[in-house]
């Protein structure tokens, strides 16, 4: 505490006041005498301590901010303490000046201090006159009138100096002169205030009365009485300049008022307008904004339902946005307002005519109230369209009295259109970040299925396999896997579980696992089908699926199994004779009772060498062209007819090329996936049994 | 390519869903919310006819599961009437015929109704 004191000592400006203020003392005490050159000397003095102090007083300022209306106030208040305080001073020092008025003439030491205290008391409220003056000159200013300013105050200067030429020498030119030019000059800065222009009406009529209160105190302390030329006298004692300073910064004082005044009332009939003019485009600005801020559309709500309320001076305001099933859910200010238009929203809805635009329903016409008693007594409504959509409605709520003005009118109807935009964008933005959210669930979910299926096809010596997958954009779950659980069987699944995106995929992983685990220990495709569905019919939802076919080879006696779950049928090719075989069964999933079971058929037949078998999931057949055809069982069957003679792997590049040719640039919709195995007999020229006989 | 719309008629308190168009994973929603509407207001006996509908997915065929239940439990069914060979095939291969009814035309699925009543 005592440190930052310390410091506050050591701080320029104080210190030289302080100096000044010590060397006014010891001139008051020992240097009373009426001479030109002592009060010469106590304006010396003075003038540097009028600049501190209102350097001092601007640096404050520029701290606390006093608005304009506060420094006119405080200019008042000062202003009465100032004359209460001489009046009561000279209504005790009255008798005493009386009779010590000769002693002026010839001052004594007492005289001496009583003149120095009065110059004291007068030079800080000229400096404070002056400090407020300048704030007020200064604030809001765009051009420079620094110079003015500067000018003015050397007027001034000069103008209070003459003062002591005039007392001692009869110069008088010194003081008129430099006298009417601060006035001059005074005026023209006067005239170069701006700061009332940015004022509310409120605060406008509020200068209007201050400046009213100040004129008639200015007024009052410059008539000149009796008792006030000798307190004038007395200081004039100690230095006329001071009285001079003080007269003229009260005319100055009086001109700022009167110049005060009168701007302020010949701008008063036009604030209105500005006011409403300048909030209208900051709104709009504001409005602007919000459309490329806002993302959340209750915040985007209520700045539009209170940028509303502002510019119509209608406390009621609601806003209405249809949403996906048609209904129109209201914003409003609070929920009191919700309240009440809760009751009637449904009859205003009927009957507002969106093409109409901007329109008014009376209340009275719908004969039926609001919920609480306010004066509401018309709604007016602004049909928020969008193209052809209509989005919803803003509505406002008026008491009898107000009259709308075409004005009022077209301002609502710009807002409006701003309201749309801004609703439209904040719409469209929340749908493509759903938009991106999903497309990164469909990474995660193409990535799952990746990894799940198998990364090359197995090398076996008996079989010629290759496999071919697909994946579309949205992913669609279609599933494949060999096993060699047993040296001499070779087992295959192909499956599709129903749906598509990132549930798909999870479905496929289940799958995965347990055909994976069945196929250690169940060696029966029919009897892995019926576990695999018992396990699915737990944990599958009611609309989800899964179609498989699982099928088994004996390496040896080239006896194949297979058993199908509702999965596309399996093509067998002899030669160039296609089959497509399809055992009964429904899919995994499905039905949970021993549905299942009874109609689910396992076939068996042998394989001849180069014998193919194909399998698919539907993403081949129903692969569509822009004319939305469908590849279709009959161009696959020719594909195969054309390609047979081809490895495994050359067939599939053959398949999917003729695919892509088909459906050209059409998106592919669903996964697409192809198995093709290629029976080359046992190489070590085992005897093959001839038996042809399939189903 | 997933233009899809349906139209719901009721004769003698048997709703009939008229598909339209391509019913996928993206426009099955629709016919879920339809379906789910007609089990809140208690209506039960339910004909989707297939006659204008070019193509139904996994995701199409999911929603007569979801309901099904429910629906049977509540003395009530869906039947599906004019399914061309396309979509008839689609249906077949899953199983469908196994566990729903298919029927030539609404009338028929609409006396199966009738005479099951009694």
């Amino acid at each position: 505490m005592i440190k930052k004191l310390f410091h506050k000592f050591l701080n320029f400006h104080l210190s030289i006041l302080i100096l000044l203020i010590a060397f006014l003392s010891i001139k008051i005490l020992f240097m009373f005498k009426s001479e030109f050159w002592i009060s010469f000397l106590s304006d010396l003095i003075s003038i540097p301590i009028v600049i501190l102090v209102v350097k001092k007083f601007i640096g404050f300022q520029n701290k606390r901010k006093f608005t304009q209306i506060q420094l006119l106030t405080g200019f008042i208040i000062l202003e009465i303490i100032f004359i209460l305080f001489s009046e009561t001073s000279l209504y005790f020092l009255g008798p005493t000046l009386k009779s010590l008025k000769s002693l002026i003439i010839k001052p004594t030491l007492f005289i001496g201090i009583i003149s120095g205290f009065f110059s004291v008391v007068y030079i800080f409220f000229i400096s404070i006159i002056l400090s407020i003056l300048t704030i007020l000159f200064f604030s809001r200013q765009k051009t420079t009138i620094k110079n003015y300013y500067v000018i003015t105050i050397v007027y001034f200067i000069l103008s209070s100096l003459g003062a002591n030429f005039e007392k001692y020498y009869d110069i008088l030119w010194i003081k008129y002169t430099f006298g009417t030019l601060t006035i001059a000059f005074f005026i023209v800065l006067t005239y170069l205030n701006k700061w009332v222009v940015y004022l509310k009406r409120k605060e406008k009529l509020k200068v209007i009365g201050l400046c009213n209160i100040l004129l008639v105190i200015i007024i009052f302390a410059m008539i000149k009485s009796g008792s006030k030329e000798q307190l004038e006298e007395l200081i004039s004692l100690f230095s006329s300049s001071i009285v001079t300073a003080y007269n003229l910064i009260f005319g100055m004082a009086l001109i700022y008022s009167i110049v005060l005044l009168i701007l302020t009332i010949f701008q008063l009939p036009a604030t209105e307008v500005i006011e409403k003019k300048t909030f209208e485009i900051e709104s709009l600005q504001n409005l602007s904004q919000m459309i490329s801020k806002v993302l959340d559309i209750d915040e985007l709500t209520s700045f539009i339902i209170q940028t509303i309320s502002k510019m119509s001076n209608s406390n009621y305001v609601w806003l209405c946005l249809y949403d996906e099933k048609d209904i129109c859910s209201f914003y409003s200010r609070n929920n009191n307002q919700k309240v009440e238009i809760d009751n009637i929203k449904d009859k205003i809805i009927q009957n507002v005519a969106p093409t109409s635009g901007i329109n008014i329903i009376d209340l009275d016409s719908l004969d039926t109230e609001l919920n609480t008693n306010t004066d509401i007594s018309k709604i007016l409504y602004i049909p928020l369209v969008y193209g052809n959509n209509l989005l919803g409605y803003i509505f406002l709520g008026f008491d009898k009295s107000t009259q709308l003005e075409m004005e009022d009118f077209n301002t609502l109807k710009s807002i409006g259109e701003y309201a749309v935009v801004a609703v439209q964008n904040s719409r469209l933005l929340q749908k493509s970040i759903e938009k991106e959210r999903l497309e990164k669930e469909l990474e995660v979910a193409r990535e799952i299925q990746r990894k799940l299926l198998p990364n090359e096809s197995p090398k076996i010596p008996e079989l010629d396999i290759a496999s071919m997958f697909i994946p579309a954009f949205e992913v669609g779950g279609d599933y494949f896997d060999f096993f060699q659980t047993k040296e001499d069987e070779f087992s295959f699944v192909i499956a599709d579980v129903s749906g598509k995106g990132i549930s798909a995929a999870f479905y496929m992983a289940e799958v995965k696992g347990i055909f994976e685990s069945l196929s250690k220990i169940i060696f029966s495709p029919k009897e892995i089908l019926i576990q695999a569905n018992k396990i699915l019919c737990k944990s599958l939802d009611k609309k989800s699926f899964v179609s498989a076919v699982f099928a088994t080879i004996n390496l040896k006696s080239g006896i194949f199994k297979i058993a199908r779950g509702g999965h596309c049928p399996i093509i067998i090719m002899k030669d160039k004779a296609i089959k497509h075989l399809r055992p009964s069964g429904i899919a995994l999933g499905f039905n949970c009772s021993n549905l299942f079971e009874d109609n689910l058929e396992e076939i068996s037949f042998k394989l001849n060498p180069n014998d193919l078998l194909i399998l698919y999931t539907d993403g081949v057949t129903e692969a569509r062209n822009k004319n939305l055809e469908e590849f279709g069982t009959d161009r696959l069957n020719e594909i195969l007819r054309k390609y047979s003679h081809l490895t495994s792997e050359q067939i599939l590049q053959n398949v999917i090329k003729d695919i892509s040719v088909f459906s050209q640039e059409f998106p592919q919709h669903d996964d697409i996936t192809m198995i093709a195995i290629k029976y080359s007999g046992v190489k070590d020229d085992r005897i093959l049994f001839k038996n042809q006989n399939h189903r | 390519m997933t233009e899809f719309y349906l139209k719901i008629k009721t004769i003698d308190e048997i709703n009939i869903i008229e598909l339209n168009g391509y019913l996928d994973a993206h426009t099955a929603p629709q016919l879920e919310q339809a379906i789910a509407k007609l089990i809140q207001e208690n209506k039960f006996k339910i004909i989707v006819n297939f006659s204008q509908l070019y193509y139904i997915s996994s995701a199409g065929l999911g929603v007569f599961m979801a309901f099904i239940e429910n629906i049977r439990n509540n003395g009530g069914d869906i039947k599906f009437s004019s399914t061309n060979d396309k979509i008839y095939n689609v249906f077949d291969l899953i199983g469908f015929p196994l566990i729903y009814e298919f029927y030539k035309t609404d009338e028929e699925a609409i006396n199966k109704f009738k005479s099951s009543r009694v």
